[in-house]
């Protein structure tokens, strides 16, 4: 089981550097993905930090890093062997991230797996409503641990999920209200297309990221646009560890919205 | 305008308690469909949600649908 932390600097190998640094590895030892290659801008107009992701052994920030909501973790192993995985391993498409804000935080739940009939009965109701819809889907429903993923391969991907994700996230709020209609809420259900809400996350946390940075710059609260209650919630767990910032959501409804502000 | 009836009835009944008393109608002009729904009096909480967010929910559902039509189209609760 290894865990993952972002390091971020003006250029891919500064952050690699700084991960080194932090880790006590040597700069080739460090097992990192890229996530934004950053952008040095025009005169430092545009300009975008690097990020890049680490996997790190279980011994190394786990434990200091294991509140509720973290994917449940295997005991650690001799705390002097970290188990560092080599650059080629960290291929694999990640899900914790989606589990962390996706899921009640409660690993009792993760551990209970959803009944069958539970997940044949969503896969009914979101395939009748795709088909009323018009579309021509695939769709796979499985217990994903802190919830349940509704995975939808449709004819079409950008009509099914909409401007800024509207219809998915309609689609998706509504099978939860049909799905837990007669019974106790057991576990959200995420419908998901293509990976986009991976790449949503990510997306936020680059954002968060970028905005945080300014809030520290320019030395004052800088506010995200209004974002639903999920994206509020990558943001707020996104920036959780970073001593330099805090942040609140402010206004109602629509218009909900995450504010973030240098630490004093 | 078949198919946007069609989906907004698959909707509404699988959020209500009495899917038989689930009723859409409709209204079409070149430009547009507007839509009616109607169900049991004690469902309509169901169908509209708290602050009317299912009721919002629905209707960019149904909006979605009707992008291939290109067709404005409306869904009301009649009270």
């Amino acid at each position: 089981m290894t865990d993952e932390r972002e390091f971020y600097a003006a250029t891919v190998d500064e952050a690699v550097e700084k991960a080194a640094d932090e880790l006590d590895l040597s700069v080739d030892e460090v097992p990192y993905r890229v996530l934004d290659e950053g952008n040095t801008g025009f005169l430092g107009i545009g300009a975008r930090d690097a990020r890049i992701v680490v996997e790190v052994g279980e011994t190394q920030e786990a434990a200091e890093e294991d509140a509720p909501l973290a994917v449940p973790s295997e005991p650690a192993e001799g705390a002097d062997q970290p188990e560092i995985e080599r650059p080629e391993s960290i291929a694999t498409p990640e899900r914790p991230a989606l589990s962390e804000v996706y899921g009640n935080g409660s690993s009792e739940s993760e551990q209970n797996e959803a009944p069958q009939e539970l997940l044949d009965e969503i896969k009914e109701l979101v395939d009748s409503i795709l088909v009323a819809m018009g579309f021509e889907a695939r769709i796979e429903v499985y217990d994903a641990g802190g919830f349940i993923a509704a995975d939808v391969a449709p004819d079409n991907t950008a009509l099914f999920i909409g401007q800024k994700g509207e219809t998915i996230d309609a689609l998706q709020y509504l099978v939860n209200v049909a799905a837990f209609k007669e019974r106790p809420f057991f576990k959200r259900v995420v419908l998901d297309a293509e990976g986009y809400r991976q790449r949503r996350v990510e997306a936020i946390q680059g954002m968060a990221h970028r905005t945080a940075r300014r809030a520290i710059r320019e030395r004052r609260t800088v506010e995200l646009p209004p974002m639903n209650s999920s994206e509020r919630r990558v943001v707020h767990l996104f920036l959780s560890d970073n001593p330099k910032v805090t942040t609140e959501s402010e206004g109602s409804g629509d218009n909900r919205r995450v504010k973030i502000s240098p630490t004093t | 305008m078949a198919l946007l009836e069609n989906l907004l009835l698959v909707l509404a009944r699988s959020l209500v308690d009495d899917p038989e008393r689930v009723e859409v109608s409709g209204t079409e002009s070149d430009s547009r469909v507007d839509l009616e729904l109607r169900v049991a009096p004690d469902d309509m909480g169901r169908v509209i949600g708290r602050q009317g967010r299912t009721i919002r929910a629905i209707r960019t559902v149904v909006k979605a649908a009707s992008v291939k039509l290109g067709k404005r189209v409306t869904v009301e609760v009649p009270d």
